[in-house]
């Protein structure tokens, strides 16, 4: 009983934390639904820079209050600065409020009854992680190889479980039904000139179609943090996507706000993808790239305010250099190239916030830097092949066999990847380069995930790039859903029939 | 979409039972009897890293001996000696899920050894190991000796 309790306690926290740091003006379901996966990612963020000070303060319940305390602040400076907007603390019961509650309790009562976890040795190197957390909240006594290896939130996360239990039971299937949630939104949101009967199909089949693959429902009750990579990809990705449509009608009404952000009243929305984008850094060692992939196409346009897109570089910046030149700093004796190039990438983002004036008077199609950008990444592919073949032909040899039928994925990803080819060879999606750049240049950055791990991968479910594939999974089908609209829309403000 | 989703329910079962043996190889079950388990995890982890600390801090340059099984073999000891284990490759299905694990991260190598026959050696990325010497298990074997990651560096 007392575990249960520890647990709700511990959910409630988390997903009061995300709910607060929300701005209201998003909704009450929009709100409700990343609550869960946005407050992990800010519990996560406090655990770090607890973790960077080390003081040995940073055991995990710690990190939990100060992260719901830095929220209601945040909540509380946010909500003061938009005269006449909802406040954060409004309206504490409504509709979709009792469905998010019933939802929690339903998974917390089911997963402590029935046996249903998942459970891998992966899931025991995380654990240890919580257990070392919580015996001595520090890292001092814990290896850095695990740290870099198995990096913090997953560990961070289910330190908040009694030592009794040693994780959270509910918190998978949660996250899994916060993605769903999110998808759902997104897709209505997505289509909403079309009519809302037709719009609830297509969201109800997007939903229907994510919740019924294998991988996802495994994942879904797998202690490990791939699911959670996967929310927070989507979450990240939507956030920039709704800044570059926010940004297009902007322009396109010939809003005065200006696009250094002069005049911009002050978005948590920034805060929230900073903090997703610093949560995907360390939740798995690959995660601060795929989170540059992902804020790359609304970094560099220019129809976006520029404080907004600073703010979200230097939170992603300062975060990735606080993990892996701070709480990592054991490991800079003989540091590892992968710990190289994530520091790198790290300052460079600091750097770029820095940049981002010069950056925008650049003369140059957005669209067409983005492919130049995505060729890049495939030229880099072409010299990893140069210099050893062998990765990437293993690579190109152990995904397809894992895709095809050794992953565990049946024929969903060849059914799934078939779909989205034809659908975005007849139809566009409203501000398609958010969506498309880091689902499409995911493949490059794979085969060079292989390269920089000296290896091409192993043939099965359990290897490590064939269980990253559920990472794209939800965004791979929002693009499909929305694709449903048919039409593209130009950033410069344009509607086009497609 | 829809057909998609159809594709998804139609094959789950196939799936699932196409499944069962990875599951049977690295899957807990039930997964409520955590405890003793995360707990046997967390003293082996740092037993390990305690021994990992002695050895950097008394033989920078050593050579580290490892009896057959040791339990020292294990990512702690990636970046110091050598996070190598050594499987069979010819019974894939005996590898167990620590061994798994350790493959996950690693260069994988196969070859053929005398003593042990066909192996697969998984070596960690940045972690060169300039002297391995093997030992048979029953469906394993280990590597007993290998260079430091410090000394493999100097002499590089």
């Amino acid at each position: 009983m007392t575990v249960v309790a520890v647990e709700v306690l511990a959910l409630a926290v988390l997903a009061a934390t995300g709910w607060l740091l929300v701005p209201p003006d998003r909704g009450e379901p929009w709100r409700l639904v990343v609550a869960l996966p946005l407050g992990i990612a800010a519990h996560a963020f406090v655990e770090l820079v607890l973790l960077v000070t080390r003081l040995p303060i940073a055991h995990p319940w710690v990190a939990a209050v100060v992260a719901l305390v830095l929220a209601a602040v945040v909540a509380r400076l946010r909500d003061r600065q938009v005269e006449g907007a909802p406040t954060a603390a409004r309206r504490w019961w409504s509709r979709p409020v009792a469905v998010a509650v019933t939802v929690a309790a339903v998974a917390v009562l089911v997963t402590a009854a029935v046996p249903v976890v998942n459970v891998t040795s992966d899931t025991f190197r995380y654990l240890t992680i919580s257990r070392l957390l919580v015996v001595d909240a520090d890292t001092a006594r814990m290896s850095a190889f695990l740290l870099l290896s198995r990096s913090l939130v997953v560990g961070a996360v289910h330190g908040l479980a009694l030592p009794d239990l040693g994780y959270l039971r509910a918190i998978g299937p949660l996250v899994a039904a916060s993605t769903l949630g999110a998808l759902w939104l997104l897709v209505r949101e997505g289509l909403d000139r079309l009519d809302p009967r037709t719009v609830r199909w297509v969201a109800a089949a997007a939903v229907v179609l994510m919740a019924t693959n294998h991988r996802f429902l495994f994942h879904a009750f797998y202690v490990n943090g791939h699911l959670l990579f996967a929310a927070w990809l989507l979450l990240l990705v939507a956030v920039a996507w709704r800044r570059v449509i926010a940004g297009d009608l902007r322009t396109a009404a010939g809003d005065s706000v200006g696009a250094d952000g002069s005049g911009m009243v002050w978005s948590g929305d920034a805060l929230v993808a900073g903090l997703l984008a610093v949560g995907l850094t360390i939740l798995r060692p690959e995660g601060a790239l795929v989170a540059a992939l992902a804020l790359t196409p609304v970094v560099l346009e220019p129809i976006v305010p520029r404080r907004w897109r600073q703010l979200v570089l230097v939170v992603f910046g300062v975060g990735n250099l606080g993990w892996h030149l701070g709480v990592l700093a054991p490991l800079w004796d003989t540091p590892p190239s992968s710990l190289i190039g994530m520091a790198v990438l790290g300052a460079a983002t600091v750097l770029a916030a820095g940049l981002l004036p010069a950056l925008d008077r650049w003369r140059i199609d957005r669209g067409r830097l983005l492919i130049a950008l995505h060729l890049l990444v495939w030229g880099a592919v072409g010299i990893m092949a140069v210099r050893d073949a062998s990765i990437l032909v293993g690579t190109v040899k152990s995904i397809g066999r894992n895709v095809l039928d050794q992953g565990g994925w049946g024929i969903s990803l060849l059914v799934l990847a078939g779909l989205l080819a034809i659908a975005l060879a007849v139809g566009r999606v409203v501000g398609e380069r958010a969506l498309l750049f880091p689902l499409l240049t995911f493949a490059p950055v794979a085969v060079l995930l292989n390269h920089a791990r000296g290896g091409p991968g192993r043939v099965g479910p359990g290897d490590s790039l064939n269980r990253m594939l559920v990472h794209l999974l939800p965004l791979a089908v929002l693009v499909l859903a929305l694709v449903a609209d048919g039409r593209r829309r130009r950033v410069d403000g344009t509607s086009v029939a497609g | 979409m829809v057909t998609a989703a159809v594709v998804n329910v139609a094959q789950f079962p196939a799936l699932e039972l196409a499944m069962s043996d990875w599951y049977e190889a690295v899957r807990i079950k039930p997964g409520h009897e955590l405890p003793d388990l995360i707990d046997e995890h967390f003293d082996s982890t740092q037993a390990r890293f305690e021994l990992y600390l002695q050895i950097r801090d008394l033989a920078p340059n050593a050579t580290v001996t490892v009896p057959a099984g040791s339990e020292i073999i294990g990512e702690h000891v990636l970046g110091l000696a050598a996070a190598v284990e050594v499987v069979r490759s010819d019974a894939p299905s005996t590898i167990d899920a620590a061994v798994a694990a350790a493959l996950e991260p690693a260069v994988v190598a196969t070859g053929f050894d005398r003593d042990v026959g066909d192996y697969v050696i998984a070596l960690p990325t940045d972690g060169p190991v300039d002297e391995l010497v093997l030992v048979q298990g029953p469906d394993r074997a280990w590597v007993v000796e290998a260079g430091l990651l410090d000394d493999a560096r100097a002499g590089a």
